[in-house]
């Protein structure tokens, strides 16, 4: 008998389909980054900010973020900042000092899978894709930049009302010197 | 019993004549409010003046009479004595008029048959009048005008007036009488034809009166004149477990009923079904749980009635399912009689095996559910601090529900031990397997 296997992430894993283009913040609270960062999200409905603990969200900060993911970038800030991320059932991100109730509870089983039928990899699905170039900041070779593109990206509705949402990604490649390439 | 209030009865020294188109009157100011019935008049005769008519009319700003008769009278004329000592003839006016004080009125006394050889001579006081309130007047084209002359305000004419106090029973207080009543052999019926008050507390008859022996008709009757009767008050004060409910919904035309206070106080297991729905029927914010946990028609109850009886959107559906033992009810009714109201989300929890712990179910974006996996096996949940939470499970690849299993919606690990959900999961990684 055939078995389809499901393989889910808890709603944080929403905010690593969200691509952060450009961000930059210097000697930001991490109230403020947390929030510039969220409201970058273009899926819908969005993670909203939620309780970010007292020791946290008052310290400062500076980040880089470019072409990562939100989620990336959260787990990067904070490694430099400590506590526990996550985001709870109403779709609040919260920022504790302890794991509270949650913790340890697990439900395990063991796979034992032989022969892969078909596949569908969701985390690589990509709906709208941010190109870029050579160059650092604002001088990057962006799609915006090539004839007749007004955007920084290129997407497939076709394939975001198929999938339900928009699901955006980054293309670096720092050869490129010229927009019009970028876009071909 | 009349008694007298203006007068002017002492003094006279000559008298008026009266006669065809020559009306004479004397104006009077009560000093309190009274219902005049009857004035005397000192009178006499010359040949036959016939039919006298005395009335009460209002005055004018001048002090002159003005207007129709307030109320009027007759006597006979022809019957008065010729000469001295003359007589006070008292002549009764109909019903009476209740007369203000401090407001000015005009007796005003015509024979309409007289003439210069019959007439009626109406004694006053020509040298000392001292009635200040009133004065004589005189008109000799029968009541059109009246004199303006300044002689008029020299004479008063013999006058008194009788009357009548007027009743003040409407500002007894209803718990004043109750207090002074201090009988429990009272008639309620009684009590309630007696009153006319609206304003009467339901409190005040209940505690005045005997209220076993009250018929709740009866009561019920006497307080549909007042909206504001609480019906808490009514059932907590009687234990009837007789009380007709129909009775009841009847008399209280309201919208606010509460349905607490109606389930709170029957606690009866003979209540109609039919008539309780009836009476919700006026309430939108009947909740269906109180009818079944406090009515406690649980098994007997048929849901075919309730169903009919609710016409509102609100209805639980764990309330009908908690009320009636679950496995007997059938579906087709819960969801024939729900219409779209019902939450797919309970009927499908309902049928759940009972000894599942956990249950994963699918939901759109909006939270609502479209399907719960009730053949997923190999259920994997495990937690990583500071990454996301993976949520695995497997599933019959022919399962139909494998239909659901979308990018755009959701996954819901929930509990149902504790009826809570454990965590939200969004879609990774879908893959067919053969073992």
């Amino acid at each position: 008998m055939i078995t389809t296997e499901v393989e889910t992430l808890d709603l944080i894993s929403q905010l690593g389909k969200e691509t952060v283009v450009e961000y930059e913040a210097e000697d930001a609270t991490v109230s403020t980054i947390v929030n510039a960062l969220l409201a970058l999200q273009v899926q819908t409905p969005a993670i909203t900010v939620g309780t970010i603990d007292g020791a946290y969200s008052a310290l400062t900060r500076s980040i880089r973020v470019d072409g990562d993911t939100i989620l990336r970038a959260l787990y990067r800030l904070r490694d430099t900042v400590g506590g526990y991320i996550y985001v709870d059932n109403n779709r609040a991100l919260q920022w504790t000092s302890s794991l509270g109730e949650d913790k340890g509870q697990q439900i395990r089983y063991r796979k034992n899978l032989k022969g892969i039928e078909r596949e569908i990899d969701y985390t690589k699905l990509f709906n709208r894709i941010y190109a870029y170039g050579a160059g650092e900041g604002t001088a990057r070779i962006k799609l915006s930049d090539a004839e007749g593109q007004t955007e920084d990206y290129v997407e497939d509705e076709g394939s975001q009302t198929e999938w339900g949402g928009i699901y955006p990604g980054v293309f670096t490649e720092r050869s490129i010197t010229h927009p019009d390439t970028l876009l071909a | 019993m009349s008694q007298l209030y203006e007068y002017y009865n002492e003094g006279d020294d000559g008298d008026s004549a009266l006669g065809g188109d020559i009306w004479t009157a004397q104006t009077f100011t009560p000093t309190t409010e009274h219902k005049i019935t009857s004035v005397k008049l000192k009178l006499y005769r010359l040949g036959s003046p016939g039919t006298i008519i005395v009335s009460i009319k209002a005055t004018d700003g001048n002090g002159h009479p003005t207007g129709n008769d307030l109320c009027s009278g007759t006597t006979n004329g022809d019957t008065l004595p010729t000469d001295s000592p003359y007589e006070w003839r008292e002549i009764t006016l109909g019903d009476g008029y209740l007369l203000s004080a401090d407001t000015k009125y005009a007796i005003v006394v015509r024979a309409l048959n007289g003439d210069v050889s019959n007439y009626i001579k109406w004694r006053f006081d020509t040298s000392s009048p001292t009635y200040t309130e009133g004065n004589y007047e005189t008109s000799d084209d029968g009541g059109v005008s009246w004199s303006d002359s300044a002689s008029r305000f020299l004479y008063d004419l013999m006058f008194e007036d009788w009357g009548e106090v007027i009743p003040t029973t409407k500002t007894v207080s209803m718990d004043t009488l109750l207090r002074a009543i201090d009988t429990k052999a009272i008639s309620l019926d009684t009590y309630l034809r007696e009153t006319d008050a609206k304003t009467v507390t339901l409190d005040a008859i209940l505690k005045a009166i005997d209220i076993e022996t009250v018929s709740l008709d009866t009561l019920i009757k006497a307080l549909g004149l007042s909206k504001t009767v609480a019906l808490d008050a009514i059932l907590g004060v009687s234990a009837f477990v007789t009380v007709d409910l129909d009775a009841l919904i009847v008399a209280r035309d309201l919208e606010s009923i509460s349905v607490d206070a109606l389930l709170k106080g029957l606690a009866t297991k003979t209540i109609s079904l039919d008539a309780y729905i009836k009476a919700i029927n006026l309430v939108e914010s009947v909740n269906l749980d109180m009818l079944i946990a406090d009515v406690g028609l649980t098994k007997t109850v048929a849901l075919d009635a309730i169903l009919k009886g609710i016409e509102e959107q609100t209805v639980d559906l764990d309330a009908i399912l908690k009320g009636i033992a679950t496995t007997s009810v059938s579906l087709d009714a819960i969801i024939g009689g729900l219409f779209a109201t019902i939450s797919l989300d309970t009927i499908l929890f309902k049928a759940l095996p009972p000894n599942r712990i956990y249950t994963i179910e699918i939901r759109n974006g909006d939270g609502d559910l479209l399907a719960i996996l009730e053949n997923a096996h190999g259920i994997s949940y495990e937690q990583i601090i500071n990454s996301p939470h993976a949520l695995t499970f497997n599933l019959p690849a022919v399962d139909s529900k494998v239909s659901n299993i979308l990018l755009a919606n959701e996954y819901w690990l929930r509990d149902n031990q504790t009826d809570t959900v454990i965590r939200k999961f969004k879609l990774q990684h879908k893959m067919d397997s053969r073992p």
